[in-house]
């Protein structure tokens, strides 16, 4: 939670910042594309925690606990689904031994940005079409968000899904070993399963994208209204 | 009047709360998004409103809303994350068997059933700690 909080106040500071630069300095009439750019900023410096935090998570993720108790004996280096992780700190510790610092930050960077600055356009796109729309007023104060918080998760997961399964694909390799860049991955991905290939996963992407958001608006909704002063 | 939009999110347009949705707020998840007052300020100085912003009151509660909204979307964040990342684990999973051309691929249901039996409901927050540090 501080964790987050910290990390929330360089992303919230960061959009803000931008906003209110572009405010006063650029002469850009669209309200959409300041916060398009805020957003991309944000997200372009969020990356540099985001990736090596879903880095461990992937980690964790693709482990497979059940094969590893099998294979023990046998204990194959190069794989690194082979390896099993007790929790989260001892993943990131291994990690830290094994691969490094440097991997930690920076094994997947890369297409960490190339995912995250769409994304963050997408989103802020989608979310300021959809508010301004008649639905708005449709839906009211209370399904408003719910609903548009979702949509725009799925306008910020579909378009970069391709970008996201590259990424898990970069980062789940073992960064001492000879390893396939991003590109290197995309194509392969393409010979073994075409552009349906990219999409694989996307299913409960979209599903976690839709509970996520709606459970976060709901709760921060009530969260809001607590600490709201009573006017 | 100000006070009636704490907790407003920039992006929408209020209109001086004519059309009021002020709690439609852009991204909880995120509470840098969630802007409140000063975003409100903001919101109408875009669109070239007047909105009397800039008072020192309106000052502190513009802070006191942001801070609020800071909580609030790392409470609502966390929470939200964590109900739905059973899902981003079956992503991950599936994500990875693509990139192994040599094996089989598992469907979803398969890969539901295959972290149920190695590891119960605990298979399916493999991370989750990490994670929920940061609200992606």
């Amino acid at each position: 939670m501080i964790g987050q909080a910290a990390i929330k106040s360089i992303q919230f500071a960061v959009n803000e910042i931008t906003l209110l630069y572009l405010e006063t300095n650029a002469n850009i009439q669209s309200n959409l594309l300041k916060m398009a750019i805020a957003g991309t900023l944000a997200g372009l410096l969020s990356s540099f925690v985001v990736s090596p935090i879903e880095l461990v998570k992937i980690r964790m993720q693709a482990q497979n606990k059940s094969a590893s108790k099998k294979n023990d004996n046998d204990h194959d280096e190069s794989d690194i689904s082979s390896q099993v992780y007790s929790n989260d700190f001892e993943c990131a510790k291994y990690l830290i031994k094994h691969e490094g610092w440097r991997a930690l930050f920076c094994h997947g960077l890369g297409i960490t940005i190339i995912r995250e600055i769409p994304s963050f356009a997408f989103y802020f796109v989608a979310y300021g079409l959809l508010a301004r729309s008649s639905f708005a007023v449709q839906l009211g104060n209370h399904a408003a968000p719910l609903v548009f918080g979702a949509l725009a998760g799925w306008a910020m997961w579909i378009p970069t899904y391709p970008a996201d399964i590259v990424k898990t694909l970069v980062q789940v390799q073992d960064s001492k070993n000879k390893m396939m860049g991003p590109m290197q991955i995309t194509a392969k991905l393409y010979r073994s399963g075409g552009v349906k290939a990219f999409f694989d996963g996307l299913e409960p992407k979209l599903v976690r994208a839709a509970v996520k958001h709606a459970a976060t608006f709901w709760v921060y909704e009530i969260v809001m209204n607590m600490l709201r002063p009573i006017p | 009047m100000m006070k009636s939009c704490i907790g407003f999110i920039g992006l929408l347009a209020c209109g001086n709360c004519n059309n009021h949705i002020s709690r439609t707020r852009t991204d909880p998840i995120k509470a840098f998004h969630c802007k409140s007052n000063s975003n409100h300020n903001r919101a109408i100085s875009i669109r070239g409103g007047g909105g009397d912003a800039s008072s020192s009151t309106q000052l502190n509660l513009s802070a006191a809303a942001t801070m609020s909204s800071l909580f609030a979307g790392s409470v609502g964040g966390a929470i939200g994350v964590g109900i739905a990342y059973p899902f981003d684990t079956l992503s991950t999973k599936a994500q990875v068997s693509s990139g192994k051309s040599d094996e089989k691929q598992a469907n979803l249901i398969q890969n539901i059933n295959t972290i149920w039996n190695n590891q119960g409901i605990h298979g399916f927050f493999e991370g989750v700690f990490v994670t929920v540090s940061i609200v992606n």
